[in-house]
């Protein structure tokens, strides 16, 4: 362990949702009893099929979702049970990145006026920066500004989500599968950007995905998930020469071509699939 | 035999939170009628008219419990419900129930022809308008649709008395007794379902029709007919049914209206004479029959929901 | 009942079919509802008779077209010898005032109390939906009646009344759609960057389900004409002097063999007007129902 705290620090977090009605019905264990750690600067892939516990785990991180047992720390801070007035205060340090790039804007609201919004509600920590700059560090430029969502194409509005979540300059970015909505080429550019991200903003980044192809070519480490718990984590490439839990051998399996590599990103296998459900 | 007690099972699961939930509804929507009824509003002034001297109103009040606070005046109301005392009339003297029993079968006998009229025309009216979209008898069924959803039923039942009664003769304009005083009030009253039911059945069947599983069934060389009749329709019914449940406790509004035009000697007609009459009693009385009424049908519909949704039935396990 | 299929929504094919008429539709459909209320607001200054006058030599004259009919009295005479057309004008004043009040009250309780539920879920979820499906439960003409007769007639109980009947409509599928609303990504997001529920509920769900409330609202005017007409044809509604068309359609029932006219001319415009409002309803649902619309 490094001297610095983690950004990210989850011990043992469990997620039940019990279903109510007459008559007895098991309670849904989403997520059971996972711990996960993420150092600064460091992007953490966490891996798993749908219903995984993924994206429960990905919405209780970010402060969106039901937690039932367990402690998550932002920088050192316990963030569960806390007042709201913190929670408010604390929501800017961890922002998320959607699946759906459509979805995630308000299909009302110019980027402009969105911006300027997320502005009033922080002021504090927006003024760092304008919004074409903000802009060009998601590689678009600023005439964008002015358009609804439903005038710019699933690339530019994946790169608006981000730039949104960088507005805040987060210590944590929670991207849950911000890939598989996009197009086969513009899937590599959005990656792409994540790496750069990391150089430039600082930022650390917890990648969500059922796709480990993706995982593989942006994650520092690996974590495993299957049926809420983690049945395997290391470094990346360490994880992926030398699997132990067969789930992950299936996973790797799953990668399409065994030399894989960023050209390889064309290759539609795998890349595509249903959204994931919580 | 196992498998027969789970799916018993699993149909009462799912039953049972919608009879509790139908139980809820009820009493909350009798407390409406109860508070939406008394507060501010002073019934024994409106029972006696303006003409009513102080004295006289304090001694109505009186008689009607109204001087008490209103806590007490709804317990005592809850109480009689509880008890199936549904008070007396005040210009009959005589109980409510025994009233509202006598014309029950009337209204029954309206609503039942009026939605079988309903669902004979509007049901083939939107099958064949789902099947040949955009073609003459789709035209036909959204006109007949936007025409029954705007037309005042009142008014409908006068222009028919005009035309039939008083114009051409061929029907009795008013009352009850043979076939022919049934026709014009229940055709009238059939408008508004009819137009709802075509609707929704045009919409609903086109929409399966779109589905994978019936492409694949014509895939598969099935005759159109087979396709339509034994995959599409059953699976179209589903909302078509609920409508129906919903458009049998509109008719009951309906038939108010309707019932007045025609002197139809049934429950519309009892209450339009009770506000008449400021017959306070029997028009509260009349509100609570209405409401039971409605969410016994509507029980019925979510069970025969039950039985035709496969889904529902194995939701549980 | 709250989860069952909105019987207000339209299929994609019956969207399909308004869709091909398009915006010119749109138009067509407001433009005569335009003119009807022109001249509805202009009638004092229109070359008609005084709806209220009343000339007992000059009782149930009949129409123009009709044999005895005059160009005084164009659409005839009621009862009272009263002008039917300044009649018919001037009860669609108050017609109209009536139902858009009630659709305003209705409206404004119903969209937020909808949004409420649907954005909050919980208890107060529970509550709203559960008044909801009661009140859809109860009868309601039998309602109004209870309410009325209790209270007496008048103008604000009678737009009171119809505000009642018609804010748990846009409840329930107000609620329906911030239900669906609340689990879009952008919610989420703004959740996560810590926007309040009021926020939210305002300035992200109102406008997104704004169409929606248009539609519903423009419709709700068609019902709120047709039941204020069935109150007042029961007696319940409008009180003479003011004239409504369904206070006129009372009055000219027990005339209806001798006069058809009294009876007619006020229903043709209730349905007219309506079946204008629904047409008008429809083609604003295809243009403005966000279900319906696609990203490009």
């Amino acid at each position: 362990m490094s001297t610095a705290r983690p950004v990210l620090q989850i011990e043992d977090l469990r997620v039940v949702f019990s279903q109510r009605g007459i008559g007895k019905r098991p309670d849904v264990v989403a997520v059971d009893g996972v711990s996960l750690c993420i150092e600064a600067g460091e992007i953490v892939g966490l891996v798993g099929e749908s219903g995984s516990g993924k994206t429960t785990l990905a919405l209780a991180t970010a402060l969106l979702g039901r937690v039932t047992d367990g402690r998550i720390s932002l920088e050192g801070e316990d963030i569960i049970g806390i007042s709201r007035k913190r929670m408010r205060r604390l929501r800017s340090r961890i922002q998320v990145v959607f699946q759906d790039p459509h979805g995630s804007l308000d299909p009302r609201q110019t980027v402009r006026k969105g911006l300027s919004e997320l502005r009033s509600l922080h002021p504090g920590r927006s003024t760092w920066i304008t919004d074409a700059e903000l802009l060009a560090k998601v590689g678009m430029t600023e005439d964008l500004l002015d358009h609804l969502p439903h005038e710019l194409s699933g690339g530019q509005a994946q790169r608006v989500s981000i730039a949104r979540a960088l507005l805040l300059r987060p210590s944590l970015l929670v991207a849950d599968e911000p890939t598989s909505a996009l197009d086969v080429s513009v899937q590599a550019q959005i990656l792409n950007l994540m790496l750069q991200l990391r150089e430039s903003e600082k930022v650390s980044v917890l990648l969500i995905s059922h796709d480990l192809s993706v995982v593989r070519n942006l994650c520092d480490r690996v974590y495993v998930m299957k049926d809420g718990r983690v049945v395997e984590e290391g470094e990346t490439e360490e994880l992926l020469a030398s699997p132990t839990h067969p789930y992950t051998r299936q996973l790797i399996a799953a990668i399409p071509g065994k030399d894989w590599d960023r050209s390889s990103i064309e290759s539609p296998n795998g890349w595509r699939e249903g959204p994931d459900s919580p | 035999m196992e498998r027969r007690a789970g799916l018993a099972m699993t149909f009462v699961r799912f039953m049972a939170p919608k009879l509790v939930g139908a139980v809820i509804t009820l009493l909350i929507a009798l407390s409406l009628a109860f508070f939406l009824a008394r507060t501010a509003g002073d019934p024994a002034r409106n029972i006696l008219g303006e003409f009513a001297t102080e004295e006289q109103v304090l001694e109505k009040q009186i008689e009607l419990g109204l001087d008490k606070p209103l806590p007490v005046q709804f317990g005592s109301y809850l109480g009689q419900l509880a008890t199936f005392d549904l008070g007396s009339s005040l210009r009959y003297s005589r109980p409510n129930w025994e009233l509202i029993l006598g014309r029950f079968p009337a209204t029954i006998q309206l609503t039942v022809a009026g939605m079988l009229i309903a669902t004979l025309i509007g049901l083939p009216l939107g099958i064949v308008a789902a099947l040949k979209e955009g073609k003459v008898w789709d035209r036909i069924s959204v006109f007949v649709a936007l025409f029954g959803q705007s037309i005042p039923l009142f008014w409908l039942g006068l222009m028919f008395i005009l035309l039939f009664a008083v114009a051409w003769g061929w029907l009795p304009a008013g009352l009850s007794g043979t076939w022919q005083h049934l026709v014009l009030p229940a055709v009238t009253l059939s408008v508004l379902p009819m137009a709802r039911i075509a609707r929704l059945t045009r919409s609903s069947l086109s929409e399966v029709l779109e589905e994978t599983y019936i492409t694949s069934a014509r895939a598969r060389g099935l005759k159109e007919r087979t396709v339509v009749f034994t995959h599409a329709i059953r699976n179209a019914a589903l909302p078509v049914v609920t409508i129906m449940g919903l458009q049998a406790g509109t008719l009951l509004s309906g038939a108010v209206t309707v019932e007045f035009v025609f002197a139809w000697p049934g429950l519309g007609t009892l209450a339009t004479q009770a506000v008449q009459f400021r017959d306070f009693s029997l028009v509260q009385a009349i509100v609570i029959v209405g409401a039971i009424t409605f969410v016994v049908i509507n029980l019925t519909v979510d069970l025969l929901y039950g039985i035709i949704d496969p889904r529902i039935r194995e939701q549980g396990s | 009942m709250l989860g069952r299929v909105c019987t207000a929504e339209v299929s994609d094919s019956e969207t399909r079919t308004i869709r091909r008429s398009g915006n010119r539709s749109l138009w067509l459909m407001g433009f005569p509802l335009l003119l009807l209320g022109l001249l509805v607001v202009a009638a004092p200054f229109l070359p008609l008779a005084d709806p209220g006058l009343q000339d007992l030599r000059a009782r149930l004259i009949p129409p123009i077209f009709l044999e005895g009919g005059t160009w005084e009295h164009p659409l005839g005479t009621d009862q009272l010898g009263r002008d039917l057309l300044a009649r018919v004008i001037y009860g669609g004043r108050l017609t109209f005032v009536i139902a858009i009040a009630a659709v305003l009250v209705g409206s404004v309780f119903g969209t937020l109390l909808g949004m409420i539920a649907g954005y909050r879920r919980g208890w107060i979820d529970t509550i709203i939906s559960r008044v909801v499906d009661a009140q859809l439960a109860l009868p309601f003409i039998l309602l109004a009646i209870a309410i009325i007769v209790s209270r007496g007639r008048s103008l604000v109980v009678l737009v009171a009344v119809l505000a009642i009947i018609s804010w748990a409509q846009y409840a329930r599928v107000i609620r329906a759609e911030a239900l669906s609303l609340r689990e879009r990504p952008f919610i989420l997001g703004l959740r996560a960057v810590g926007a309040s529920p009021i926020r939210i509920i305002l300035r992200h769900i109102f406008p997104n389900i704004g169409g929606t409330v248009l539609v519903l609202a423009t419709l709700e005017v068609g019902t709120m004409i047709l039941a204020e007409s069935a109150l007042s044809f029961l007696g319940l509604g409008v009180v003479p002097p003011d004239i409504s068309w369904g206070g006129m359609l009372a009055g000219g029932r027990e005339f209806i063999k001798d006069a058809w006219w009294v009876v007619t001319f006020p229903g043709i415009a209730i349905t007219s007007v309506v079946m204008s409002i629904n047409l008008l309803g429809d083609a604003l649902r295809a243009r403005y129902d966000p279900r319906k619309r696609t990203y490009l």
